[in-house]
């Protein structure tokens, strides 16, 4: 039998080794002390957000755009690679992104929108890329991930009913879910809330949070209370 | 400059274009037949049924009396359109300025061109040479009107070049049907006992107009260069344009790089001189079988760079097949416009980043098509369908104010029907159904009333609602109209809010 000693040694080895890794790749990882995933959603790699249903899509991009603002400021012109028109420019004012800055294109196939990716992923001028994506697999993610480690671009993959997920060589894998809005015991729906479940990450174990998005910026806050049924009226009274 | 024009004609274009496909009619008579009303007749004819005494417009059993054998073969509709474009496309490789002359021919606008090819002699025997080459009977001529070129290469089978200055003389031995003239015109001509343009040109004009109209007139000016006629162009001419022979034949994708490389360089050093910048781009390249391949690319600001056009171009290679070889490569910029040097991108600069950023734009363009690109930017106008205008322009600054109010971040690109239970006149519903799935309200917002813009469509207001089911996902549904006591409401899902 093996002494304990020398097998913790090399799988501290290993560990060290895959950290080495993840800082060639340009990924710093999640530290320790962190207090929510937000810390692993960082620039100048790839992301990704899976969703089931039409209102998860729309919590994605929600999320996303709030990520977007947070971490590319307002400079730079994004690129948002879309399946179908269904994005509304109005909508992203509410988490604070330009809609003029969006270049939008709009790409059907999965083979055409992942070779658009990669090629706006290799454009230093871009603050993020955005593509709504259904199928990638892991030959695919690597590709952009490798772009994005060559350029620093940062890469959101918005995947709405994926068949497969198995694996990815995107940095982190989300699945957002909306979530009963904040309104501090105040009529109508709040600031809109989502449920993140952050699925897998690159050296960190996997989580779940809630988050809101608050007076212009994205907050972590605990679950809201199970809510009433709104009592316009008394029934049967 | 003289202006030299050349008329094509091919007496048999379909017949030969027939034979070409399908060699064994070659030596056998055949007609191609159209019918009218139930009546079947000669449509076109190839030499050997010529021959027979078969003619246009003769019934197809008159002519199968004439020759039993006479094999006869359906008229295709836009046929001879379709050959004739090609072949003037064809004829690119000559000059740019090429047009279509219905039904049988093509001309030529060869004025300053005809030193490229050797003379207007080669020029001419090359065209010659070449089209019989392939299959067609071809005459041309080649003189100083279209009007001329035209009656010598119909009807004067001894003459192919009218010297400048000898116009009137070429034409003077032909018959009046020469000119282009309407049938009815020619008929009366020769009833009247004139039989050739001599006897014509000594008539009196103001005669001739009131005897036949103003059409005659026109149609001798033309010939006789008195007036001039204006050629409806395939395309335009470009001003920038470089060319390319390749005598052997390329086969290869890294020789069609080549070539397309020289060319670009060729012209870019063109636009830099003149300090132009092209927006668009034509690749044509020339088969040796005759075909002739299309490429064009477009762009979205001016540019001259070499690098980022073949870039372009490499998308669509694979689209190119190369057949037996190419002989000529041509390459255009019919769309160009003005660009200072500083926009070359020099400097690292905030220009140089709009130059990369259009350079990336034109890229995916060039794949997924211009019009799939677009930028959102706001438009006056309440409705959600229409508060946004859709622009391929990247450099467009927005010209109204976006609309403040919430907006769902997922619009459906149309209403979708629901059912709904809204107890109370104008207060959210309480649950709804959609796709057999049942939503319970939780919070809502609302109404939003929105007014239709009766100046542009009629239709209903719709008073628009924010809601929350219990699982948080929130929707934009509204109500189309008022509420009405005596009848159901007309409920729609417009939206998802994040």
């Amino acid at each position: 039998m093996l002494p304990a000693q020398p097998k913790t040694t090399k799988a501290k080895d290993i560990e060290y080794l895959r950290y080495k890794i993840r800082q060639l790749e340009g990924y710093r990882g999640i530290s320790r002390t962190a207090e929510t995933g937000l810390e692993a959603i960082q620039s100048g790699v790839t992301h990704e957000f899976i969703s089931h249903s039409p209102s998860e899509a729309a919590a994605a991009t929600g999320f996303l755009s709030a990520l977007l603002t947070r971490l590319m400021g307002d400079k730079g012109a994004i690129v948002w690679i879309v399946k179908t028109k269904t994005v509304y420019a109005p909508g992203l004012l509410q988490f604070g992104l330009a809609p003029e800055r969006i270049i939008f294109a709009h790409v059907p196939q999965d083979r055409d929108a992942l070779w658009a990716m990669e090629e706006c992923l290799r454009c230093k001028q871009l603050a993020a890329v955005v593509g709504e994506i259904r199928e990638a697999n892991l030959t695919a993610t690597r590709r952009l991930q490798l772009a994005a480690e060559g350029t620093g671009a940062t890469g959101f993959l918005l995947r709405h009913n994926p068949k497969r997920t198995d694996n990815t060589a995107c940095a982190t894998r989300w699945r957002v879910r909306p979530a009963p809005g904040i309104t501090d015991h105040l009529p109508g729906l709040g600031a809109p809330a989502w449920h993140a479940e952050l699925l897998r990450a690159k050296g960190s174990p996997p989580g779940e949070w809630h988050f809101a998005w608050q007076d212009g910026e994205i907050r972590t806050v605990h679950p809201a209370a199970k809510l009433q049924p709104i009592k316009l009226f008394a029934v049967g009274a | 400059m003289n202006p030299r024009f050349i008329s094509v004609w091919f007496p048999y274009l379909l017949t030969d274009w027939l034979a070409r496909r399908h060699p064994e009619l070659a030596k056998k008579p055949f007609v191609i037949c159209d019918s009218d009303h139930g009546r079947i007749f000669v449509a076109a004819t190839n030499v050997h049924a010529e021959r027979a005494g078969i003619v246009r417009g003769m019934d197809l059993p008159d002519a199968r009396a004439l020759e039993p054998s006479v094999q006869k073969i359906d008229h295709e509709p836009c046929r001879a359109e379709k050959l004739l474009g090609a072949m003037a496309d064809w004829c690119l490789r000559y000059t740019p300025s090429v047009s279509v002359d219905p039904p049988a021919g093509i001309f030529l606008d060869v004025t300053g061109c005809a030193h490229l090819m050797g003379g207007e002699k080669k020029l001419l025997k090359d065209l010659l040479l070449r089209f019989r080459g392939f299959g067609y009977e071809t005459h041309a001529a080649l003189a100083d009107t279209p009007g001329t070129a035209w009656a010598v290469a119909r009807y004067d089978h001894k003459k192919y070049i009218i010297p400048t200055g000898e116009t009137k003389q070429a034409l003077a031995t032909l018959p009046p049907a020469a000119l282009r003239l309407a049938d009815d015109d020619a008929h009366t001509l020769s009833q009247l006992g004139i039989t050739t343009n001599a006897q014509l040109f000594a008539l009196p004009r103001a005669t001739l107009t009131r005897r036949f109209g103003p059409g005659l007139c026109l149609r001798l000016d033309q010939a006789l260069g008195d007036c001039r006629e204006n050629l409806n162009l395939r395309r335009p001419a470009p001003v920038y344009s470089e060319r390319l022979n390749a005598p052997e034949g390329i086969l290869t994708a890294e020789g069609i790089a080549i070539a397309l490389q020289k060319l670009l360089d060729a012209l870019c050093r063109r636009l830099e001189a003149d300090r132009k910048g092209l927006r668009a781009v034509e690749f044509t390249l020339f088969r040796v079988d005759g075909h002739v391949e299309n490429l064009s690319i477009g762009t979205g600001r001016p540019s001259r760079k070499p690098a980022h056009l073949m870039r372009l171009f490499a998308e669509k290679f694979d689209k190119i097949d190369p057949g037996l070889g190419l002989e000529l490569f041509i390459l255009s910029a019919p769309h160009v416009e003005d660009m200072n040097p500083a926009q070359d991108g020099m400097f690292e600069s905030e220009d140089g980043d709009r130059a990369a950023l259009g350079e990336l734009v034109d890229r995916l363009a060039a794949r997924v098509g211009r019009k799939n690109i677009y930028r959102a930017l706001p438009q006056a106008s309440h409705l959600p369908e229409r508060a946004i205008k859709l622009t391929e322009a990247m450099d467009e600054k927005p010209a109204a104010e976006w609309t403040r109010p919430l907006r769902p971040l997922h619009l459906l690109p149309a209403p979708e029907p629901i059912d709904v239970m809204a107890p109370v006149p104008d207060y959210p519903p309480l649950l709804f159904r959609r796709d057999g799935k049942l939503h319970r309200i939780r919070r809502a917002d609302g109404p939003e009333r929105i007014e239709p813009e009766w100046w542009i469509a009629k239709g209903t207001a719709r008073d628009y609602y924010r809601l929350e089911d219990e699982d948080g996902n929130r929707y934009w549904i509204y109500r189309a109209g008022s509420y009405q006591p005596e009848k159901p409401s007309a409920w729609f899902l417009h939206g998802y809010f994040a």
